[in-house]
């Protein structure tokens, strides 16, 4: 079993960008679609640390759920990128990357049924240019 | 081909590539990943830490295209930077890959750190070597 923690998708979401007075960005979006996952994983029992936005990344936060740890980050361009990294000593065992795999799933479950997401491809960390991406974050080896 | 034209060959618009060939004085990429060093809490020794010469990798004499290039090749989760609405930066688009794990290693670490690391393990070297051969220095 190989897990693809990255996720690129198209959301109809109103763009949430800040512009400078030139048009420029200057505040990253998906602030939206950043509240709509936690609103997910609250409902789910993680407990979530504020969003932040993080200049040449984008908005990211951590959830906690019985001691697994996940590190969300979502950019906004145009098609929006969700990476996920686990997190935590604990993070090599059985458990917890069972508990990873379910975060993603239970990710996965979310946008595939909510008609906001569309064209949807899980991929791996780096999302190399070549790669056309799965439909889901699990890939059997 | 460099700056503006550059840009302008990749796609963008006259607006996104002047922008794209401004110098860049953003940030700069986190060697030690922000969201580790954000795992450890936000006590007193990591804020001290977190954008520290020796964690912080700022290229001098980048323009902002050229450190999203160098971001993307060096960090996984360096994507995408948004220009103007509607209009975006994605290493995907423009074929842009990762360097493998010694060429993040090496190419992501800040100079303050190759300095740091380089003179003690010249220092090292050189005492080693003085030892090796009784050579007084003095």
């Amino acid at each position: 079993m190989k897990v693809r923690p990255v996720v690129r998708f198209e959301a109809d979401f109103p763009d949430d960008s800040i512009c400078d007075e030139d048009g420029f960005v200057i505040g990253w979006g998906g602030r939206n679609v950043v509240d709509a996952i936690s609103e997910v994983l609250r409902k789910a029992g993680y407990a979530l640390t504020e969003p932040e936005e993080e200049p040449e990344h984008g908005w990211t936060f951590h959830a906690n759920r019985h001691g697994t740890e996940v590190w969300f980050q979502v950019q906004a361009a145009g098609e929006y990128y969700l990476d996920t990294v686990h997190m935590g000593l604990f993070k090599f065992t059985r458990k917890s990357k069972q508990a990873y795999v379910n975060t993603l799933n239970l990710i996965n479950a979310w946008i595939q049924q909510d008609p906001r997401f569309r064209n949807i491809h899980w991929h791996t960390m780096g999302m190399p240019p070549e790669e056309m991406g799965t439909s889901g974050p699990v890939v059997e080896a | 081909m460099t700056g503006v034209p550059k840009y302008l060959a990749q796609g963008f618009s006259p607006e996104a590539a002047a922008r794209l060939a401004k110098p860049y004085k953003g940030m700069g990429h986190h060697y030690v990943p922000r969201a580790i060093l954000k795992h450890l809490g936000d006590g007193r020794v990591v804020r001290a830490i977190r954008d520290h010469p020796l964690i912080v990798s700022k290229p001098r004499g980048l323009d902002q295209g050229e450190f999203y290039e160098y971001h993307r090749r060096v960090d996984k989760s360096a994507q995408a930077n948004s220009l103007l609405p509607g209009e975006t930066w994605k290493a995907k688009a423009l074929g842009l890959t990762n360097y493998g794990l010694i060429g993040r290693l090496v190419f992501g670490a800040p100079e303050a750190l190759k300095s740091t690391v380089g003179g003690v393990a010249g220092g090292v070297g050189g005492l080693a070597h003085d030892l090796q051969h009784k050579e007084d220095t003095w």
